[in-house]
């Protein structure tokens, strides 16, 4: 049965889904605050900032667009799902992560792809663009940011689950029930007699223990603080609420009276990205992460007919048959982003509509799911961000362009001035205009073998891996003149030239030459030094 | 110590042993701090000549392998005083250096390795810059403890005498759903102390304020509807219409004092009172009331289990309600009930025997269970069986239940009829789920008689019997005590929670499952390693065709830098191979190749089935196993992750419980007796 608003179910749902234990919710107070004042106007243009996170990398063959040009060019197959937006995003190639002597970083990516930087091994990261951006719009919204993960917490290395961090880099743990964010983001705070409530008991709690940092020791105090910070956030929180009267909202919330949520994995991410286009469409938030698989993820998809883990079927090259199987969660994820741009695209808002005003990342932290390789990372833009993007187009960055400067770039968009962002060196260009780069590794005729003595040899070219299943461990070096030297050289080399890093790029190299089933092929080789 | 136990114990460990014994014996009889300090320089030299005739020539200087550079290493240690306390980044490293010696890992095979002289030395040196500080034991900086979200929701239970957690599910074709507690609250991460009790990794995490106050609201709307949480708080069943001067004062000091665990001042009693007046102006004398303590479990006192502070860098008795607050919450996970209340305010709680009464009366509460539901399940990691990623729509499967449940059941039974530490790897009894013994087999059971009573059972009263099932089509049974038949099954590590744990859903990885058991029973946390070549390469160096999965991970790890940790590894996952993804036997893979049922220890023991590798690595690693329960059970009781100056402590309760038959009581009780659990110390 189609209803009015097909995305939102019963409340009778709701409830059901809160389980027989729960609070009663209490009915939205749409026309308290009588001493709210109203909003600032520029709000009808405010930006919003959406990340979309999925874990474990791609079988970069399948992402990658091959050929076309900056505004000409066909999706790749793990990108098809977005053909109905295509003029929306930016399909963006070549940006690096900073990974130092890593040839592979599957338990850093979610940080480095959050905060441009590698994160310390005591769990500790760094403020992640999100915040730099939530921690100076936030107070203009009841919610500063909004941080959900549809996956569950891997104990083991916990630092892998989390996106956002805080200016100390602490973790913000997300919220993983859609129903609860829900109530949290449309319910109680709406209802002025809550707030007056909480605001009380805080105020006799702040009162009642005024004596008991005084006693406390100095580290204890430290510990403390974490506590009293809390109540000051909920303060904060109380005093948006209470300011915020605006009928335009107030309609928006009337409307949300229905809303549903599955149960099962693809239920629970439909609803959470419903919950980041309501928010965002009746301004209660104007950042938004969210976690869809970690980087370590234990979840199954066994509505598309999967029952392997998706950790496990990332590492495709060392399990032979569970490619298929990857590429379809991997389009399945792309479904979902694709699913959240037409659902912000259907919310009007002045004479466009909410993607117009949003930046939505969608990526991963690695490129290659098995090797975990940290350049050209997958990355798609979608929105205008408020008119300062124009979507519809693939740009290829000239090599090596750093990751953390598209997050310093974003960051100043959302209106936060800054010069630096993680190891940022600078900006990136091509969001706002077409940037003209180069779409391929230009040949500039001089891919050749320079010397070779029948063992040993000098050559430069493009370095490729092979596409093909059957066959992942071989490398190639392209030439000018289009014919490819094939490589097969032992995992130590390949690791410790970090090799992964290069492909799609020129190298120069020191080789040997040996044989393989009678053909001839380098079997040893290393980096010409310069 | 006797020696007779030491010839008990397999040879390489009691070398260990014996060396740590000598050295319990130089410190009891260490000398003044001045010379203490003149010993230690000498000792530095030692041990400076030591890591440059063995180590420097990799870990030197920017390009040290590792990125362990040793001699900028020994240059900061030797900046600071044998009296100052390491800074944490030095000390951690040493720990790490530490490991990799004594384990012998480095230097490397190929390189010659180090003398056993040199290595005692080493590990004497380490002793007393690292366990030691000025020759004398302490026991560090004692961190601030917040009370986890069970310990949260477990203290309003029982202050507001509610349940707030779902009831018992006794039915089976409803599957287990998630009270609003658990989902309201969110995911807590264990720190370095591997359990969710560490107070740094809480200290990291953001109070869920608003989570609580739901928490609290949901409780006292519960608290108002029972008679006999009014009669507890008000002492009568029906609310009072208002509450004289008096009364006020007694109901609210007596539950400030159970709140606050006997810290409340008279300071919390007047803004108590005064909160109270206000809101009894306009409303009745329950809202009045709910307000009021609303309030109360708001407090940071509440909230954080603040200890009096006397600015001392050496270990000092914590007084009597904060000794009754640390008992309560490591037995019982809950606030301290009044008995144990009654006994901090007549201040006979440092007495051992007063003690070791409390000790027992705890451990026959039902919150006792907590040593199984928090500090083994974390531990083991069953709590993850119970998994939303996994939950259907109708929530956790029967099946995952059931497996949980076994696991629960045993540690229960292990601590309630005080039974060996050992039968952790091994026992000749079980718990075993009617849903889950097709799988194990039928003929590997019989029925086992009950342990002779050492503690009451607080289980019980989840299985429906007699006139309590009619009527009732599917009951959900939970497991029961069975005597183990035939060499496959028993002790933990090859029960069906584990084996599923250390599965993927489909296979399993016996790389997986011996380094979860290295970690978790053997103490030996081994860290991933940065890259792995991919199989593949493996495949293709082998000369046999179609080789067999344990072919392939041998051709796979066979380099030497790979061996270093899979000589440990491989042979006891391999070992586990019979056990399926999800724990039933099997003697063939999908593919009907036959699954190796023979392994061999890197120690040499030959093993034909589980129970004879269980027999092995009780032989091999006994003493490694007993203590790595012991510094978990520690770390837990502490709230922290264990340092070197924790040792001396380990080894003290080492011995107990190697006197007692490693019972498991007599862990937890030397634990509350020793100076870690009694004592606090501040920072210099």
């Amino acid at each position: 049965m189609m209803s009015k608003h097909p995305y939102l179910i019963s409340r009778r749902h709701l409830l059901r889904g809160v389980g027989a234990t729960a609070l009663s919710l209490p009915l939205l107070d749409i026309m308290s605050s009588a001493t709210a004042a109203t909003r600032k106007s520029a709000d009808q243009k405010a930006k919003r900032l959406c990340v979309l996170y999925k874990g474990c990398g791609v079988f970069p063959h399948a992402w990658d667009i091959p050929g076309g040009t900056e505004t000409e060019f066909e999706l790749s197959s793990l990108l098809q799902p977005l053909s109905n937006v295509k003029d929306d995003i930016l399909v963006l190639r070549n940006l690096d992560h900073i990974f130092g002597k890593n040839n592979g970083g599957h338990l850093v990516a979610p940080s480095l792809s959050m905060t441009g930087a590698l994160p310390d091994k005591k769990h500790k990261s760094f403020h992640s663009f999100d915040q730099v951006v939530a921690d100076e719009i936030g107070d203009q919204t009841p919610v500063r940011s909004l941080q959900l993960t549809a996956d569950s917490l891997w104990k083991e290395h916990p630092w892998i689950n989390y996106l956002s961090h805080d200016r100390d880099g602490n973790a913000i743990p997300p919220d993983r029930d859609p129903g609860l964010v829900f109530d949290k983001l449309f319910r109680g705070m709406n209802h002025g007699s809550y707030r007056n409530q909480t605001k009380s008991v805080l105020d006799a709690v702040k009162e009642s223990s005024a004596g008991v940092l005084r006693k406390a020791s100095h580290s204890d105090r430290a510990v403390l603080e974490q506590y009293f910070q809390a109540i000051r956030d909920v303060e904060r929180q109380l005093k948006s609420f209470d300011t915020i009267s605006d009928p335009v909202r107030n309609n928006k919330l009337a409307a949300l009276d229905d809303f549903a949520i599955d149960a099962d994995l693809g239920g629970k991410i439909k609803a959470m990205l419903d919950l980041i286009a309501l928010s965002f469409w009746t301004d209660t938030t104007r950042v938004a992460t969210m976690m869809m698989a970690n980087t370590n993820s234990r979840c199954t998809y066994g509505f598309l007919g999967l029952n392997e883990e998706m950790h496990f079927m990332s590492h495709y090259v060392r399990n032979r048959g569970i490619l298929p199987g990857f590429n379809k969660v991997n389009q399945w994820h792309t479904t979902q982003f694709a699913y959240l741009l037409e659902k912000l695209k259907s919310y009007r808002e002045a004479d466009g509509n909410i993607l117009d005003n949003s930046i939505v990342v969608y990526m991963s932290g690695i490129k290659h799911g098995d090797y975990h390789t940290l350049t050209d990372v997958p990355v798609v833009l979608a929105g205008k961000g408020g008119g300062q993007i124009s979507p519809g187009r693939h740009v290829r960055y000239p090599e090596p362009t750093p990751f953390p400067n598209l997050l310093l770039t974003l960051v100043n968009m959302m209106g936060v001035d800054q010069t630096e962002l993680g190891e940022s060196t600078g900006m990136v260009d091509g969001l706002a205009e077409p940037a003209g780069h180069p779409m391929a590794v230009e040949d500039d005729g001089s891919w050749r073998v320079s010397s070779d003595d029948g063992t040993e040899f000098l050559a430069k070219g493009l370095l490729l891996v092979s596409d093909d299943i059957n066959d992942t461990n071989a490398y190639y070096l392209q030439l000018s003149d289009n014919s490819k030297l094939e490589i097969r050289v032992s995992f130590g080399v390949v690791h410790k030239l970090v090799f992964d890093a290069k492909v799609g790029r020129v190298v120069a190299i020191k080789g040997q030459w040996g044989s393989r089933n009678g053909r001839k092929v380098i079997t040893s080789l290393n980096y010409q030094t310069p | 110590m006797s020696n007779s136990l030491l010839y008990s114990l397999p040879e390489k460990e009691s070398r260990v042993l014996q060396m740590r014994v000598i050295l319990i014996l130089i410190i009891s009889i260490s000398c003044s701090q001045r010379h203490g300090a003149i010993a230690a320089n000498a000792k530095d030299q030692t041990v400076r000549a030591l890591i440059s005739q063995h180590c420097l020539d990799c870990h030197q200087g920017e390009s040290a392998e590792g990125g362990m550079d040793l001699e900028g290493l020994l240059e900061s240690t030797a900046q600071i005083e044998p009296s100052e306390t390491m800074p944490g980044s030095l000390f951690d490293t040493w720990v790490r250096v530490e490991k990799m010696i004594t384990l012998r890992r480095m230097p490397p095979p190929e390189e010659s390795s180090l003398p056993d002289d040199q290595l005692d030395s080493f590990s004497k040196w380490l002793h007393e810059r690292l366990v030691l500080r000025d020759g004398e034991s302490h026991i560090g900086l004692t961190p601030l403890r917040r009370l986890t979200q069970d310990e949260f929701i477990n203290s309003l239970e029982d202050l507001l005498g509610v349940r707030v957690r779902n009831e018992y599910n006794h039915l089976h074709s409803v599957h287990i759903e998630q009270g609003l507690v658990d989902r309201v609250l969110p995911v807590e991460v264990p720190g370095n102390s591997g359990f969710v009790n560490d107070s740094d990794s809480l200290a990291a995490q953001p109070v869920p304020l608003l989570a609580y106050m739901k928490c609290i609201d949901f409780s006292l709307a519960k608290m108002a509807g029972n008679p006999e949480s009014l009669q507890m708080l008000f002492g009568t069943s029906d609310v009072p219409e208002s509450l004289s001067e008096d009364q006020l004062h007694r109901i609210t000091n007596q539950f400030l004092r159970r709140a606050l665990r006997g810290q409340h001042t008279t300071e919390h009693l007047q803004h108590a009172v005064a909160r109270y007046r206000k809101v009894a102006e306009e409303k009745p004398t329950l809202v009045a009331f709910k307000t009021m303590l609303r309030t109360i479990l708001l407090l940071p006192e509440f909230h954080y289990r603040l200890e009096t502070v006397r600015d001392k860098t050496v270990p000092y008795p914590v007084t009597e309600f904060e000794l009754a607050t640390r008992l309560s919450y490591f037995l019982i996970s809950s606030t301290p009930d009044d008995e144990l209340l009654a006994a901090a305010e007549s201040g006979t709680l440092h007495d051992p025997k007063v003690m070791d009464k409390h000790i027992q009366r705890l451990m026959n509460h039902p919150g006792r269970l907590s040593l199984s539901e928090s500090f083994a399940a974390q531990w083991i990691g069953f709590d993850e069986l119970i998994d939303e990623a996994k939950a259907d729509k109708r929530g956790v499967p029967t099946t995952a239940r059931a497996q949980y449940d076994e696991m629960l059941y045993f540690f229960d039974e292990l601590f309630k009829s005080d039974l060996s530490l050992l039968n952790i790897i091994d026992s000749d009894w079980m718990y075993v789920s009617n849903h889950t013994i097709n799988a194990y087999g039928k003929d590997q059971f019989r029925g086992h008689a009950p342990f002779k009573e050492v503690h009451s059972d607080v289980l019980g009263g989840r299985r429906l019997t007699g006139n309590a099932r009619r009527g009732i089509e599917r009951i959900y049974d939970p497991p029961t005590l069975r005597s183990v038949q035939g060499d496959r099954y028993g002790g933990v590590i090859t029960s069906a929670a584990v084996m599923t744990l250390t599965s993927a859903p489909k296979r399993t990885s016996p790389v997986r499952r011996g380094v979860w058991l290295l970690d978790k029973m053997i103490g030996q946390k081994l860290e991933a390693p940065a890259n792995v070549p991919p199989i593949e390469n493996a495949v293709l160096a082998l000369s046999v065709e179609n080789p067999g999965k344990l072919e392939i991970i041998r051709a796979h790890t066979a380099l030497p830098g790979c061996m270093l940790c899979h000589q440990d590894i491989d042979p006891i996952g391999f070992g586990l191979e019979n056990f399926s993804p999800s724990g039933s036997w099997r003697t063939t893979y999908q593919d009907k190749s036959v699954i190796p049922n023979e392994g061999i220890l890197p120690s040499g023991e030959r093993f034909t089935s589980p129970k004879e590798l269980k027999y092995h690595l009780l032989s091999v690693y006994r003493e490694s196993i007993v203590r790595n329960f012991i510094r978990r059970m520690m770390a837990y009781a502490m709230g922290r992750a264990l340092q070197p100056y924790d040792r001396i402590t380990e080894d003290t309760i080492y011995q107990r419980v190697v006197e007692k038959d490693y019972r498991s009581n007599v862990v937890i009780r030397e634990i509350v007796h020793s100076t870690q659990f009694n004592c606090r110390q501040d920072e210099g």
